[in-house]
């Protein structure tokens, strides 16, 4: 949309305002009071109350600058950036916040206005858009790690010239071997020292690691629950709207907290209806404002598991601490190597006993798009069938409403005939 | 004779020899997709849709296709190529990120593997191997020496380092002083080069089908003695970068050549949907301290006629501040 040009400067002059406060750590504190107001008017939230005042509490940390903030692609262990005693902001996560809050398309036009493609990947032009605006978190460290898709390396890279702020990249090889696994650590050995430089102090990873062997369990517990008791989460899909507390919290006591909470609620939440088709929902979803969970359910649909949601690494068990956050950075080639990901989605599949797959298509996104076809055919082999819709998580432009609903119909007709 | 067919500028030509196997270059012929379009997505790589359309579409030919595995389209191009290519199984060379020690001593790993790979395509012995590589190298120095000190002086201008394809060079009505330097990956690169030519511009390329593969401009220091980490070295880190080697690094590598080669302007054709290449663009838009134009493509090996007003109007402008 092209708004005439006085309203442009307006917004423009708006924009910069945000951005000035955005920018004035002092200010998040006045967040306080009403932190506390929300805790006394409810002293043992339920998981959307707690997943709100969590939100608040971090994102006043974050602006608040109370610590370094430390960026980082998804891949890369949280632990990590808790035991240097940073703020972890993972911009992919915060991308996908900001789509949610019907703010995509300003962060998008910013981006685009400093030539950045609209055939890029959506949750890296949403950061860019909203770092050249300064409106992100100034990252103090940004930690990347070369396996989550080839696009993430030149984003980095391009958020540290931004930013002018040092980029530490691991790269991590496709197969794991003791060879390999031994290249990923000694670059976390030598990270490791360049960020105890900046932060003038040591690692401790005592904490992080407590509270990330926890919340494993936790989430292991709740994948069995949901699948002993056929758990029914609705509306279908929004277990990824908690992404956050399974990446960027994963060694923090919020992140144990919450995922007790969902474990209490996945316990007490109804059975999926014999009649429902049961799906497993393929890597991310459209987070701006849509109507596919109603669609989802109004095709009778129910998410039994998805794929980003599941304990993919092992537990530390007390092996040596660097070693075992290289075996975790390595274990998510289950989503990146097309047989490594067909294998696991089979199992999942299997295990769930659901009747289908799902993936809603992420436009930018080369690695995963790009495995689509060897995984339909895959899966056809092992009789299940996928639904594939095309279009962008965060990019509203490339949503059809009317075209995901044919195809979901379609799709859940289909599938229903052969459940009879 | 074993033809192994590669095409990325990270993949060493001397390792295939030395295994006794020889290496062929792979230049696109046509810029069909229909094989492909099946097995990949709208918005992916177009070089690799027609690499893996003419690899479907020519049956189960005896060249054995080496894969880098260097980016997500070159990644699931090989993926789909050992699930339906009739032919012999594919080999790979996965290609680490950055340039420094451990990316080399783990690139030379990779090396050592994909030896024992080609070795047991060609049935050579592991015996001298070693030797043959180290001779291999030491006589392609000389070579990669004289070829980078030329091209950075300005004397190998247009089509002459993309050997294999079609070299068509129409004549110049008038030779002009403006020259342009010409980055670009795998596709239309000798039609444009071939164009402005022939309106008398001195064009530079900077593709992975000449200079990337060929110019190896940091010389300075003697390499490893081990030939596996010396090939690790020369081509991660002495190799004409690709803009998949970093943003800073092409940064620098691209302000050097446009100051070196004294060019008034630097064209850019982007293939749809290359992640690299669409970073690299936006830094050029910000660092170049010459006209840029940037001409985006999808799977083509023909001129677009639409590209000649856009071309000549880049011409004319350069002409006019020149």
């Amino acid at each position: 949309m092209k708004f005439p040009s006085f309203i442009r400067k307006r917004k423009d002059i708006l924009i910069r305002v945000v951005a000035f406060l955005m920018n004035r750590p002092g200010l998040f504190s006045l967040l306080t009071p009403y932190r506390w107001w929300l805790r006394y008017r409810a002293p043992h939230p339920d998981i959307h109350s707690f997943s709100y005042q969590a939100t608040l509490e971090y994102l006043q940390k974050l602006y608040g600058r109370s610590r370094p903030v430390m960026w980082s692609s998804l891949y890369f262990p949280a632990e990590f950036i808790h035991a240097a005693g940073g703020i972890p902001f993972y911009p992919e996560i915060a991308s996908g916040m900001v789509a949610a809050l019907g703010l995509a398309p300003f962060a998008l036009e910013r981006a685009g206005s400093e030539w950045f493609s609209p055939d890029m990947c959506s949750y890296h032009r949403i950061a860019t858009g909203l770092s050249l605006a300064k409106l992100f978190p100034r990252p103090d460290i940004l930690f990347a790690s070369s396996n989550i898709c080839s696009g993430t390396v030149p984003f980095f890279q391009t958020m540290a010239s931004i930013w002018k702020a040092p980029l530490f990249l691991v790269d991590v090889p496709p197969s794991f071997t003791l060879e390999s696994a031994r290249y990923v650590r000694e670059q976390l050995v030598e990270i490791s020292a360049k960020t105890k430089e900046i932060t003038g102090q040591p690692l401790q990873w005592a904490e992080p690691l407590r509270h990330s062997h926890r919340a494993h369990r936790l989430m292991e517990d709740l994948v069995r629950l949901r699948r002993e008791n056929d758990t029914l989460f609705t509306p279908p899909g929004k277990n990824i709207d908690y992404l956050p507390y399974y990446y960027q919290f994963i060694g923090t006591q919020i992140s144990v907290h919450f995922l007790e909470k969902l474990v209490e609620h996945a316990k007490k939440a109804n059975a999926v209806p014999p009649e429902k088709i049961k799906a497993v929902w393929l890597h991310l979803k459209p987070f701006f404002p849509n109507s596919l969970t109603e669609m989802l359910e109004n095709a009778d649909i129910a998410v039994c598991a998805e794929e980003f949601t599941l304990p993919y690494w092992e537990a530390w068990n007390g092996e040596e601490v660097l070693g075992w956050a290289a075996k975790k950075m390595m274990a998510s080639s289950v989503f990146l190597e097309a047989d490594q990901r067909i294998a696991a989605i089979i199992r999942l599949l299997r295990e769930t006993r659901a009747h289908a797959a799902m993936q809603f298509t992420q436009w930018g996104c080369r690695q995963s798009q790009g495995m689509n076809e060897l995984l339909r055919r895959a899966l056809r082999e092992e009789g299940y069938p996928l639904l594939t819709l095309d279009g962008d998580h965060l990019d509203h432009s490339h949503y059809s409403e009317e075209q995901l609903r044919t195809r979901i119909d379609a799709f859940a007709e289909t599938v229903k005939n052969t459940m009879t | 004779m074993t033809l192994i067919q590669y095409f990325c500028a990270y993949v060493p030509p001397e390792l295939i020899r030395s295994c006794g196997a020889v290496p062929e270059f792979f230049y696109p012929t046509t810029g069909d997709t229909q094989e492909a379009d099946p097995l990949l997505p709208v918005p992916f790589c177009p070089f690799s849709k027609i690499l893996l359309h003419e690899l479907l579409a020519g049956g189960g030919n005896e060249k054995i296709p080496l894969f880098a595995l260097s980016c997500d389209a070159s990644r699931r191009t090989w993926e789909a190529v050992c699930r339906f290519f009739q032919g012999p199984s594919p080999l790979a060379l996965p290609v680490p990120f950055g340039g420094g020690q451990r990316a080399q001593d783990r690139f030379a790993r990779e090396l050592r593997r994909l030896s024992r790979m080609l070795l047991s395509y060609t049935g050579g012995k592991e015996h001298f191997l070693e030797k043959r590589l180290r001779d291999e190298i030491h006589s392609s120095l000389e070579e990669k020496k004289k070829v980078a000190e030329q091209y950075l002086s300005g004397c190998l201008s247009g089509g002459i380092l993309l050997d294999g394809s079609a070299t068509e060079r129409r004549n110049a009505a008038t030779k002009r002083n403006t020259s342009v330097l010409l980055t670009a990956s795998h596709l239309l690169v000798q039609p444009v080069i071939s164009f402005l030519e022939a309106r008398g511009f001195t064009v530079y390329e900077d593709s992975p089908l000449g200079m990337r593969r060929k110019v190896f401009p940091a010389f300075s220091g003697p390499l490893p003695e081990d030939p596996y980490l010396a090939l690790a070295q020369l081509y991660l880190a002495r190799k004409a970068p690709c803009p998949r080697a970093g943003i800073e690094q092409r940064r620098i590598f691209l302000l050097e050549l446009v100051k070196r080669l004294k060019v008034q302007g630097v064209m850019a054709l982007v293939p749809k949907f290359c992640d690299n290449v669409l970073y690299e663009t936006t830094m050029l838009q910000r660092f170049l301290p010459v006209p840029l134009l940037l001409l985006d493509h999808e799977a083509a090996n023909d001129f677009p006629a639409q590209w000649e007003t856009r071309l000549d109007a880049f011409c004319e402008t350069l002409e006019a501040s020149g």
